[in-house]
């Protein structure tokens, strides 16, 4: 972006990146961090993230550890929950993990193996012990191209990508308490607030099924998300009834532990909760 | 130069693991494209010049590529203004509509969201998450020169790990 004074036109510098967006496509960032959930166990110590620039500019990245968690707010939407200085009765394993190398610049193409190796407190109980991997990328600033005394400016754009970890001691379970389901219709959705509650010492990491039946048995539409429990959750889920017509029905919810985006190895089996609620969606 | 790149990120894609090896290295992989920043192209001093979230060439537009199906979070951290010389400032302004997402990529068919609170969504069933931000720079009459500058930032998380 140019700026000139008024009775001048301002020619802004990115029209370039467009000019070059008409002859083929500009990446101009883009970077892939995997996986999206870590494991490490007391065994081995170590852990690795790969870090990729998928796109055609130089990129700056950083790692950094912090503690945190999938929470909920009181809309009941639900956010990663960052705390920089967790007390003592919190998991955290972000003090005793380091990244190396903590900054790195890829080029384009380039892949960027990050190690993790813990050094945990001695006598650390068996467990599990939670972070979160930050890594923050910066691209190369936008072209910015001033043939004269003229003002211009541009927009630079960094991406961070939040991904979970988690280092586990010794004897872990885990399981979930659903403390909360109530399904109601909000406009032309289904809205349904959904609390639960982690069991044993380990993060529940499943699957919710909401499957909506009809007075006939049959059912009409259902729903499935990926859910973590960590600390308590209350969500708040709205999905659409498009298809669904007046009527009542009933509201089963399934809450497994069925993941296809993780390793099975690292799945913690639990108890499936089930639960069903009515609702009347006239 | 470009083709090198392009080769090289092709070749770097080819030596990562596939579907299987990601799920045994922990899970798969998560990566955020910006494929065009926003652009408020030509400025008049004194006349706000707002881009349409749906303005092909001018909006800004990012991809995310990640498991099918997931759900995830995005947060645009959204500067209030751009920076120029001795703190003088061109203020942008974000409203409820300047924000849009679609899982097919359709930029005129994108579902509106207010880019300053979060989006929380799945991605497509091929894993895919596109996102088009508009906006308006307001430059005073009389804006002094120099070069202006703001970073957008654009945090993403799965919200089920």
């Amino acid at each position: 972006m140019r700026l000139m004074p008024r009775s001048r036109r301002l020619t802004v510098s990115i029209a370039l990146a467009a000019a070059a967006l008409a002859i083929q496509p500009v990446l101009l960032e883009a970077i892939l961090v995997a996986p999206h959930a870590v494991f490490m166990d007391h065994r081995s110590r170590t852990g690795q993230v790969f870090l990729v620039n998928t796109g055609d500019t130089p990129e700056e990245v950083s790692i950094d550890l912090k503690y945190g968690y999938p929470a909920t707010d009181s809309t009941g939407t639900v956010f990663i929950k960052l705390i920089d200085q967790p007390d003592s009765t919190e998991p955290s394993a972000a003090a005793w993990i380091k990244a190396y190398p903590r900054r790195a610049v890829l080029a384009p193409g380039q892949r960027q193996v990050v190690r993790l190796l813990a050094t945990p407190p001695a006598g650390l109980p068996d467990g599990e012990y939670w972070s979160r991997i930050i890594a923050t990328s910066r691209g190369s600033k936008v072209a910015v191209v001033g043939g004269d005394s003229t003002v211009s400016a541009g927009l630079t754009l960094e991406l961070r990508t939040i991904i979970s970890l988690s280092y586990r001691k010794g004897a872990v379970h885990t399981g979930v308490s659903v403390t909360d389901l109530r399904a109601n219709r909000h406009a032309d959705s289904l809205e349904i607030w959904f609390g639960a509650e982690r069991q044993g010492n380990a993060a529940f990491l499943g699957t919710l099924v909401y499957e909506l039946v009809g007075e006939d048995g049959k059912p009409r539409d259902q729903w499935e998300t990926p859910v973590a429990v960590y600390h308590p959750l209350s969500r708040r889920y709205v999905f659409p009834l498009d298809s669904v017509p007046d009527g009542r029905y009933t509201l089963r919810m399934r809450l497994t532990t069925a993941r296809n985006d993780l390793d099975q190895r690292n799945i913690l089996p639990a108890e499936p909760v089930t639960r069903s609620v009515d609702v009347e969606t006239r | 130069m470009r083709a090198a790149a392009l080769l090289a990120a092709g070749i770097a894609a080819a030596c990562l693991p596939g579907a299987t090896g990601w799920a045994q290295q922990g899970g798969r992989p998560l990566s955020a494209v910006s494929r065009q920043m926003l652009d408020f192209g030509t400025l008049f001093s004194g006349t706000p010049t707002r881009v349409s979230r749906f303005d092909a060439l001018r909006a800004g537009q990012f991809e995310l590529r990640g498991f099918k199906n997931s759900e995830v979070r995005v947060d645009l951290g959204l500067p209030p203004a751009l920076t120029g010389p001795k703190g003088a400032k061109v203020p942008l302004q974000f409203t409820a509509g300047d924000g849009g997402y679609a899982r097919d990529g359709v930029i005129g068919t994108a579902a509106p969201f207010d880019p300053r609170s979060a989006l929380v969504t799945t991605l497509s069933a091929n894993g895919r998450l596109y996102l088009f931000l508009g906006g308006t720079a307001s430059p005073a009459a009389r804006q002094p020169a120099g070069t202006y500058a703001g970073t957008v930032t654009v945090t993403i998380a799965y919200t089920g790990t």
